[in-house]
């Protein structure tokens, strides 16, 4: 019995070894490029601005429009939305593409382009882009999150006050200006 | 030399003719018959052998010293018999006790489920092909308790969901590992990129059901962790263990062919009104979207006035379609428009098996052809199978099993679900005055300049327009094309080495691999694809296993006392998916040439591979002590390429016999035993989510995209955060249980309670947005299930020429989601009404916008007293069910048998969201009457209808009296589409009760009956499923599900109809 208990000991001892070894390295990615080995840098800037033109001239700025009177919402759910009936859903996605599609891009681009000859160019556009997708942000909602934002060290931002957002846009854009 | 060899000779010819004698006679059982095929082994001489021949007669030489003959046969009492002076020696065999039942371990090895501490459920081959289904899935529903198997829909070769007990994962694979001869199968079921599972899209294969059920042998159902901890974490949705048909050793060859032809029909429709018209406002228009017109009965019932100068339709038959002035004519062409697209479906399947074996060979061959057309004209679905195993045994102590088996398959697949190109949504909107017959044709505008291949559809009735709005469903039947092609082969050998008695080692090894093809078409003028689809779509699945397995058997550790089987295996699996996809939706030129040669850019082009890795070191040891007290301890490690670091799986479960199996007693409990299991299984994740990725991207929402390929390409920095750290979902299960049988066995009873929890489970675990993420793939969530499983049966007569038994199930899983790391929900289908997971609900609870409500839980109505829009979603149905069961009868007469089994769900909600969505389009049978007022009344929007007016609508109370539901009502939040109508409204009671089947069948067969054909049997039957249903449900039955095989169910949505069926079989035995 004590020959048994120890080769099945030394099996399991083993195979602890031997398991994990004939696994590794099969996960990683064929399928997309990881952010862990390369910087894609100015790659991102086309995507904030068509994050940008969303936030400004999408779904808000058509639901603006039934609303002051400039169109007028005949049937499904833009009748529904007309005659005022708003659901939560209707504004997922302005948030999400300014938050994570502007400015958590924005930051990450800022970070890989330090080095580049253009560094400066690149962070005063993306900048100008952050301020004013923010801006809208904080004038459709009030008080929104942005001090704590794009911090991989914090789940939940919390919710600053609308004049101190507006406020620390206006100097993110003022700022590369003056340089 | 010469004379040694002589006297050698003379020896052993003396010892051949002296010391040998033959003995010869006739072998027949109880009932009269010959027995064939019995052995007949001389006691004490184990070299010594043969088998009876086809006439019952065997001849063995024996030696003079043998004393005893013993004739033994499977389920028959082993005989011996003394051997006299006479060389004649005839036996009357007797049917033996009740063989006890046999179930196969996790590992694919035979074991007496008397002495298992687990419960599994076992369907036997007559039972399934009993059935009369097509797939072997389908034909095990209702058959097992707290095993779910529901069709997605009515489509031929249509997915198939199994789940066993309750949920077990929220966002990982959801159906069960399958094993086919101890190797794992892929059971794939994939919509890929070319199909939405609630959108634009078709129902999926389940690859499953490409093994003819006629190979089949018997299915196991592994349903408790402790039985399946083996296969360690793959193995948390339950495991199916399946085998496949072998000869017999010694069996002189077997031919049979069998052909059945079954007949499908739709089993359920949506009631469309045929009152009312086209138009809006109780005014007639063509163009309307909605069946909101005028009376039709009000009509002056002459033909319409129509304008010929100027632009017309010229259909493809000649008819010519013009605008029309005014519309006189009452024809209605509802039924008309619904048989011009459904048919009565039919399929045949044929099937030849030969079987036989030799001393040391033993075959089975079998090839099959099934062709299926589906209720759905043009919807089709052909399989194609060969199979060949084998077994060879080399010798005394090595056995070499191969079993290889090739399938073709392929099918054409109609489009449903949220989908303007989708069948359903297509028809059912059309109004009842509308003919969808010439569909197809050239539109003439005002100057005369022609339009030609322009599809006419109730929204653009002259085609005037290349974008039809809604298909019309015969240009989805008769011109779009979703096509797929299977290949598919696999192959598993096991060598078995015995070389001590008490050592066996296996070697085993396998490969499953298949070819999926897939190609979408849709012409220029297709709904949704205007400028016309062509998608290519290929999968190469592969999946290799290796096993090396070392068991050992010490029946008599301590003699009399305690036996021992240990197992020791290793196990190395590899699963590999390739995928390349290749699509336009932009042609050149309006041909039905299925060739990228006539698309034009931009091309959507993607290739992927998924490749997942992992090895298990196993063992079990299993003790049995007096044969009443059994117990199996397991443990599992196991490394994969998608965990960080190794894992341990542990298992252990004890039963005790407390009354053995013993049927002579007339004790009232013949058998009885109690069984207790502990078990952990684990679900893997995902591959390929240990780092965040860049990825290309869409802004907008709705309709205003902003594709980043369409602005010369780019990336962004993944939505989905990367974690290194990912575990395994752990499931942990405990389970009670008795199995208990009274009377002499005439009633068996099982019964169990099971409780499991889920820890870590994988989730897109979404966060706030605002910190740079929207989701992470995290172990975060936890879930539990508990329920009480029983199957039960009867046999309320039993004697050797008929018999009747009375059997069912029973099970009332109840599953709540504990914790989702601070997520409030996360859904599991998309759309206006979800399902989801919502800590403190079972999974797949309902989600969606509802109507205002005060605390107390009553409606909060308007000044008109109607219900209001409340501003945020919540839960509004749980379509889980308070239990499920089945019930069924059967019995056999002589050579008559037949079978009765009813299934019931009794307490989920279903979300009817196509009779929401109709009401508001005005086509749904409910919003087709008309009432006269007995008293005034208001509508939704405050106007006064006086007593004795007649008008269209529906009078209902919801609690400030009566008002008045008419067009403004059900075209508002009272029904329609999107978040901003009362979906609560769409929730009905599910509870259904059915016919699952009934099936008689007839065998001819008899001594006189061969001598007269040369046949040993012809067996005749037919069978009828899903042939009733009971339920409230008006337009199709519960049982399908909008997003097909998933986890998120309880929704319906232009999901194409169920189906009920008749199917006649012969069979024909040389």
């Amino acid at each position: 019995m004590k020959t048994f208990k120890y080769i099945f000991l030394t099996l399991l001892f083993f195979s602890t070894i031997g398991c994990e070894g004939l696994v590794e390295d099969i996960n990683d990615n064929p399928n997309q490029i990881s952010s862990d080995n390369f910087d894609a840098g100015v790659l991102l800037l086309k995507g904030i601005e068509l994050a940008n033109v969303s936030v400004q001239v999408g779904h808000q700025t058509r639901i603006g429009g039934m609303w002051s009177g400039q169109t007028i919402g005949i049937s499904l759910l833009y009748k529904s939305i007309y005659e005022y009936n708003l659901s939560a859903e209707e504004t997922d996605n302005i948030w999400q593409n300014a938050y994570q599609g502007i400015v958590k891009q924005a930051r990450t681009m800022i970070k890989q382009t330090e080095t580049s000859p253009k560094a400066a160019q690149y962070s005063g556009i993306v900048k100008v882009i952050e301020a004013n997708a923010i801006g809208t942000i904080a004038s459709l909602f009030g008080d929104v999150p942005y001090s704590q934002i794009s911090d991989d060290a914090v789940d939940d931002p919390v919710f600053d006050g609308q004049k101190a957002v507006l406020q620390a846009c206006r100097l993110l854009w003022m700022k590369p200006l003056l340089n | 030399m010469k004379q040694v060899f002589t006297i050698l000779l003379l020896v052993s010819g003396m010892s051949l003719s002296f010391g040998q004698r033959t003995i010869s006679g006739t072998v027949t059982n109880g009932d009269g018959q010959v027995q064939i095929g019995a052995n007949v082994t001389v006691k004490d001489f184990p070299n010594i052998g043969t088998i009876s021949d086809i006439d019952g007669k065997y001849q063995l030489s024996v030696p003079n010293e043998a004393s005893m003959l013993v004739f033994s046969y499977t389920g028959y009492e082993t005989q011996e018999v003394a051997i006299g002076s006479s060389d004649k020696l005839d036996v009357i065999m007797s049917e033996g006790r009740l063989l006890e039942e046999v179930v196969v371990t996790a590992l694919g090895f035979a074991t007496k489920k008397d002495r298992s501490g687990t419960t599994s459920s076992n369907v036997s081959s007559n039972a399934i092909k009993s059935s009369g289904e097509s797939g072997i899935l389908n034909s095990l529903a209702g058959k097992a308790s707290g095993v779910k198997i529901v069709r997605a829909n009515g489509d031929p070769g249509a997915g198939v969901n199994i789940q066993i007990r309750g949920a077990n994962t929220i966002g990982g694979s959801t159906q069960p590992l399958v094993i086919v001869d101890g190797i794992p199968i892929s059971n794939d079921n994939l919509n890929g990129s070319g199909s939405s599972s609630t959108g634009g899209g078709v129902s999926q294969q389940s690859r499953l059901n490409d093994i003819n059920p006629e190979d089949v042998e018997s299915v196991q159902i592994l349903k408790g962790a402790s039985a399946a901890a083996l296969w360690g974490s793959r193995a948390a949705n339950g495991v199916l263990m399946i085998t496949t048909k072998q000869g017999k050793l010694n069996q002189k060859m077997k031919i049979s062919f069998s052909t059945s032809y079954s007949m499908d029909e739709i089993n359920r429709k949506h009631p469309i009104q045929t009152a009312f018209g086209q138009g809006a406002a109780g005014k007639y228009s063509p163009t309307s979207l909605n069946s909101w017109g005028d009376k039709i009965a009000d009509r002056s019932g002459a033909a319409d006035e129509v304008t010929t100068t100027g632009a017309y339709f010229l259909a493809d038959n000649g008819t010519k379609i013009y605008p029309i002035k005014t519309k006189n004519s009452r024809e209605i062409f509802t039924d008309a428009n619904f048989d011009q697209v459904f048919q009565t479906g039919h399929f045949t399947d044929n099937n030849l098996t030969i079987t036989g074996g030799s001393g040391k060979n033993t075959n089975y061959f079998s090839v099959g052809y099934l062709n299926q057309d589906g209720i759905i004209k043009n919807s089709s679905y052909r399989r194609a199978t060969v199979r060949f195993n084998n077994q060879s045994f080399f010798s005394n102590n090595i056995v070499l099993t191969t079993k290889a088996n090739y399938i073709y398959s392929d099918g054409n697949r109609i489009q449903q679900n949220s989908n303007t190109a989708g069948l359903y949504l297509g028809l059912l909107r059309n109004p009842a005055d509308y003919d969808i017959s010439t569909y197809k044709g050239t539109y003439f505008n005002a100057t005369g300049v022609a339009f030609p291949l322009r599809q006419r559809a109730y929204r653009r009735y002259l085609g005037d327009n290349v974008n039809p709005t809604y298909n019309n469903p015969l240009w989805t039947t008769n011109e779009q094309e979703a096509t797929t092609t299977i290949n598919r082969f696999s192959v598993s050998t096991n060598l078995n080495f015995n070389p001590k008695p008490w050592l066996q080692l296996d070697l085993r090894g396998g490969m499953d691999s298949y070819l999926d093809k897939r190609v979408y078409f849709a012409p220029v003028g297709s709904a949704s694809y205007n400028n016309g689809r062509l998608d290519n779509e290929d999968f190469n699945n592969s999946e290799l296993n290796v096993d090396a397995i070392a068991r050992v058997t010490f029946p008599d550790l301590v003699k009399g006392v305690v036996g021992f089987n240990g197992t020791l295996g290793f196990n190395i699996n590899d699963r590999q998916r390739k995928i390349l996809y290749a699509a336009t939706q932009n042609f050149l030129v309006n041909s039905k040439l299925q060739n990228f040669n006539n698309g034009v850019a931009p091309y959507s082009v993607s290739n992927s591979l998924n490749h997942i890795r992992s090895n298990r070191l196993y063992g079990i040891l299993s003790f049995d002590a007096y044969d009443k007290l059994f117990l199996n301890l397991s443990g599992t490690q196991e490394a994969a390429s998608t965990i960080n670091g190794t894992y341990f799986y542990p298992s252990a479960d004890v039963a005790y016999q407390f009354i053995g199996g013993t049927a002579d007693d007339d004790k009232i409990i013949s058998f009885g035993k109690l069984r207790a299991s502990y078990g952990q299984v684990g679900v893997q994740p995902t591959a390929y989510k240990f780092g965040t990725t860049y990825e290309s991207f869409t802004y907008g929402t709705y309709d205003d995209g902003l594709d980043i390929n369409e602005f010369g390409g780019g990336f962004r920095l993944n939505d989905d955060q990367g974690n290194p750290v990912l575990k395994p979902e752990i499931k942990t299960e405990i389970e009670f249980g008795a199995d208990l049988r009274f009377l002499k066995n005439k009633i068996n009873l099982g019964v169990t309670y099971y409780k499991n929890e889920i820890k870590d489970i994988l989730l897109a675990v979404n966060l706030s947005p605002s910190s740079g993420y929207l989701s992470k793939y995290a172990n975060a969530g936890r879930m539990e299930n508990r329920g009480i499983e029983i199957d039960l049966g009867l046999k309320v007569l039993e004697t050797k020429s008929y018999g009747l038994e009375l059997y069912g199930n029973f099970n009332n899983n109840r599953n709540k989601v504990l914790d989702l790391a601070g997520a409030d929900r996360v859904p599991l289908t998309d759309q206006s009404i979800t399902s989801n997971a919502i800590v403190g609900q079972p999974l797949g609870i309902l989600f969606g916008s509802r109507a205002l409500r005060n605390d107390g839980g009553d409606l909060v109505l308007d000044a008109n007293g109607f219900p209001q829009l409340a501003p945020d979603q919540g839960v509004i149905g749980d379509p889980n069910p308070d239990w499920r069961g089945g019930l069924g009868l059967r019995g056999n007469y002589k050579n008559l048998n037949f079978n009765v089994l009813f299934e019931t769900y009794q307490g989920g909600d279903f979300a009817e969201r196509t009779r929401f969505v109709l009401t508001s389009f005005g086509t749904y049978g409910t919003v087709g009457n008309e009432v006269t007022l007995t008293k005034d009344l208001k509508n939704s929007a405050g106007k006064v209808f006086t007593a004795g007016t007649t008008v269209r609508g529906n009078i209902h109370n919801y609690g400030a009296g009566d008002v008045l539901l008419d067009e403004g009502w059900y075209t508002s939040i009272g029904g329609g589409l999107g978040g901003s109508a009362i979906n609560e409204f769409s929730i009905a009671d599910g509870s259904w009760t059915r016919l699952r089947e009934v099936s008689m069948g007839y065998t001819i067969r008899g001594a006189k009956f061969k001598k007269t054909t040369g046949l040993e049997s012809i067996e005749l039957s037919l069978a009828g499923r899903n042939l009733s249903l009971w339920t409230d449900i008006l337009g199709i039955d519960p049982e399908v599900n909008q997003s097909g095989v998933d986890n998120g169910f309880g929704i319906e949505y232009f999901t194409n109809p169920s189906t009920r069926s008749w199917v006649a079989s012969l069979k024909i035995n040389l």
